[in-house]
């Protein structure tokens, strides 16, 4: 009887212990956060260093302010190659194999399929530049930044109040982008406006100028050139230059502060007046000092949607993926490094770009 | 003066693209293979120009000739290194064209991972240019022509007037003949891959200088290429010139009445066509003048 109550007792003790240890093994469990975007490609470099380094960024800094809730994020980087294809098979693998509970991406054609995906996982989409308005109508995305209509809506009225009664579009094939123009021609037309040329090309162009002869004959007043990415914008501006196409204004957006147009040179950027979300300096100093290169629009949109996400984890007390996704659509207003953004209900922030021009190396806050 | 200026555009296109495409085409006729990797080595001679000229601060005219031998030797290794061994072993077209594929893919990554995907600009700023009323032509477009107008009949007079030219059309027309009278025809690839090579070298200067260098700006270039040759008649070379300068007139001369989205629907419906109502090409026929 002695040696039964002696088992019984140790076999609770073993029980309580080992309960103990799951308990505390489950407390010291990471977060599990993962990136899924195009590491290589034309646009390889720059979702390296502005889409990618922001979130690890962010992740290396609440670790090593303690993690949140006592247990340390754990970040898993995949290449989504450059399809919705290879988008999806990157997501699958950080839900299946690292255990997400949230998602970093990017990119239209890359993120509406990753979407059904996420939604039948319950994995929360921040896909913090993405202007594409589809992406607000799932359950389960956020975004970080202004969708592609209120930009052009700006540009118009600029344009506008300084005068130009006709304006030239250059712009690359891209939907979001398509959006852009249609809300700049809407807005411009109504303002009295005249759109006397729309001229497009395609992400893997180089060579723009035939485009440029035509919207040269149409001798506009300003020309607005959009585009996804620097290399493109730098292309852009230096065809212009050389085109002999000499409008009053160059209107364009936010890639004109990308790096591969400051390498271009030769004041290609000079006076363009663009749209952006104002990035905070403290920011921009930490970001300079940790990654050594200058922070841009982007990048302050990728490291807030990090931030956001693990107040909002703090905020649930958990990161059960569902608790979360409420307490960011619920989150009222969000101070980050590039804008004051405003949740109520979804993952659309209230947000709006504001206007600045390039002077020299620096970009200034531009008011019409 | 838009449809001027398209003209001009047009013909500065074509002058590159038919640069690629004779390089391209001396390739295939020679030696059968659809070098496309041939991308790669357009892609090489920009990197070669950017270490020359930017890291290693060699002036552009000691640079230029540095990089043409570069890519020429480029184009050789490609050739010894991959393609001979499976000749050797008897492969069929379909390994040699996929093994050319995986060296295009594989220097496209390797250009990547040394050079970064970031455009690397030769020099900086706007090129300089000339105006002429509303016309605008570049310093590339005056370079262009004049490559075209120096190139083209250099390889002419080699082809026509040289042992070595007249050995590479005797090999071109009929191979197992070559054989029979002697013709050593692994040394000749190695002077059929050298010359075409050398084609995409200059033709990449002229791009390097002005749009920078990027891993996959070879891939575009090597697909117009292959169109142009078909275009212009497959087996004769100043039919691939011709394909090169119809392709450039027609990607620019649509811009007139076309958005630049219909670029490609161009290029690839004139491939098409061609292939279905004319599959020898604008010259094809001259070829089988020349050899009856």
């Amino acid at each position: 009887m002695k040696t039964l109550k002696t088992n019984g007792v140790r076999a609770v003790v073993a029980a309580g212990a080992l309960a103990l240890a799951c308990g505390l093994a489950l407390a010291q469990e990471p977060i599990n956060i993962g990136v899924a975007l195009p590491l290589g490609g034309q646009n390889g470099e720059y979702v390296k260093r502005y889409f990618v380094a922001p979130t690890e960024l962010a992740t290396k800094e609440i670790n090593a302010a303690g993690g949140i809730l006592g247990r340390q994020v754990k970040l898993t980087v995949e290449d989504a190659r450059l399809d919705g294809a290879g988008a999806v098979s990157a997501l699958t693998k950080l839900i299946n194999v690292d255990k997400i509970m949230a998602v970093f991406t990017a990119f239209t054609p890359l993120t509406l399929p990753q979407l059904p995906v996420a939604e039948e996982k319950k994995v929360i989409v921040l896909a913090a530049s993405m202007e594409h308005p589809d992406l607000t109508k799932s359950k389960w995305a956020v975004r970080m930044t202004p969708t592609a209509d209120k930009a052009g809506g700006v540009i118009a009225g600029a344009a506008d109040k300084l005068g130009f009664k006709t304006a030239a579009i250059l712009t690359e094939e891209n939907e979001a982008i398509r959006i852009s123009v249609r809300s700049f021609t809407a807005a411009f037309e109504k303002l009295g406006g005249k759109i006397v040329a729309d001229e497009t090309f395609k992400t893997q162009d180089t060579e723009m100028r035939g485009q440029l002869t035509k919207i040269r004959a149409a001798r506009p007043d300003a020309v607005y050139v959009i585009v996804s990415a620097g290399r493109l914008m730098a292309l852009a501006l230096k065809q212009i230059n050389e085109s002999g196409l000499k409008p009053k204004q160059i209107f364009a957006n936010h890639l004109i502060e990308d790096r591969e147009v400051k390498s271009l040179g030769g004041g290609v950027s000079e006076g363009v007046i663009y749209t952006t979300l104002d990035i905070d300096p403290a920011y921009a100093a930490r970001f300079k000092a940790a990654l050594g290169y200058d922070a841009d629009a982007n990048s302050g949109k990728h490291y807030d949607s990090t931030m956001l996400l693990f107040e909002a984890i703090k905020r649930a007390g958990t990161d059960d993926s569902t608790k979360v996704r409420d307490e960011i659509y619920k989150f009222g207003e969000y101070k980050g490094t590039v804008a004051n953004f405003k949740f109520e209900g979804s993952g659309e922030p209230t947000v709006f770009p504001i206007l600045k021009i390039v002077k020299g190396d620096t970009f200034v806050k531009y008011t019409p | 003066m838009l449809l001027l200026q398209l003209f001009i555009d047009g013909l500065a296109a074509g002058a590159l693209y038919a640069l690629t495409a004779v390089g391209f085409a001396i390739i295939y006729n020679g030696s059968r293979i659809l070098h496309l990797a041939h991308g790669a080595v357009f892609a090489f001679g920009g990197y070669c120009l950017y270490v020359l000229v930017k890291l290693l601060g060699v002036p552009a005219f000691a640079a230029v000739p540095i990089a043409l031998g570069a890519t020429a030797a480029f184009g050789v290794l490609i050739d010894v290194l991959v393609y001979r061994p499976l000749r050797a072993r008897n492969s069929s077209p379909a390994a040699i064209l996929i093994a050319s594929i995986g060296v295009l893919t594989l220097c496209q990554a390797l250009y990547a991972l040394f050079f970064s995907t970031d455009t690397l600009y030769l020099r900086q700023g706007p090129l300089p240019t000339f105006e002429f009323g509303d016309i605008t032509i570049t310093i590339v477009h005056v370079l262009a022509a004049l490559v075209a107008l120096v190139v083209f009949p250099a390889l002419q007079l080699f082809l026509t007037r040289t042992r070595y030219g007249r050995a590479i059309r005797a090999l071109a027309d009929n191979p197992r003949l070559a054989v029979v009278r002697g013709v050593d025809i692994e040394k000749l690839y190695v002077l059929i891959f050298a010359v075409g090579s050398l084609l995409a070298g200059i033709a990449v200067t002229l791009v390097a200088f002005d749009l920078g260098v990027r891993p996959e700006m070879g891939f575009p270039v090597m697909f117009v290429s292959l169109v142009a040759v078909i275009v212009g008649g497959v087996g004769y070379l100043p039919g691939a010139a011709a394909g090169g300068f119809l392709l450039g007139l027609l990607q620019n001369l649509s811009l007139w009445q076309l958005s630049g989205r219909w670029q490609d629907v161009i290029v690839f419906g004139a491939l098409l066509v061609f292939l279905i109502f004319r599959p020898q090409g604008l010259f094809g026929h001259m070829l089988a003048t020349r050899r009856v």
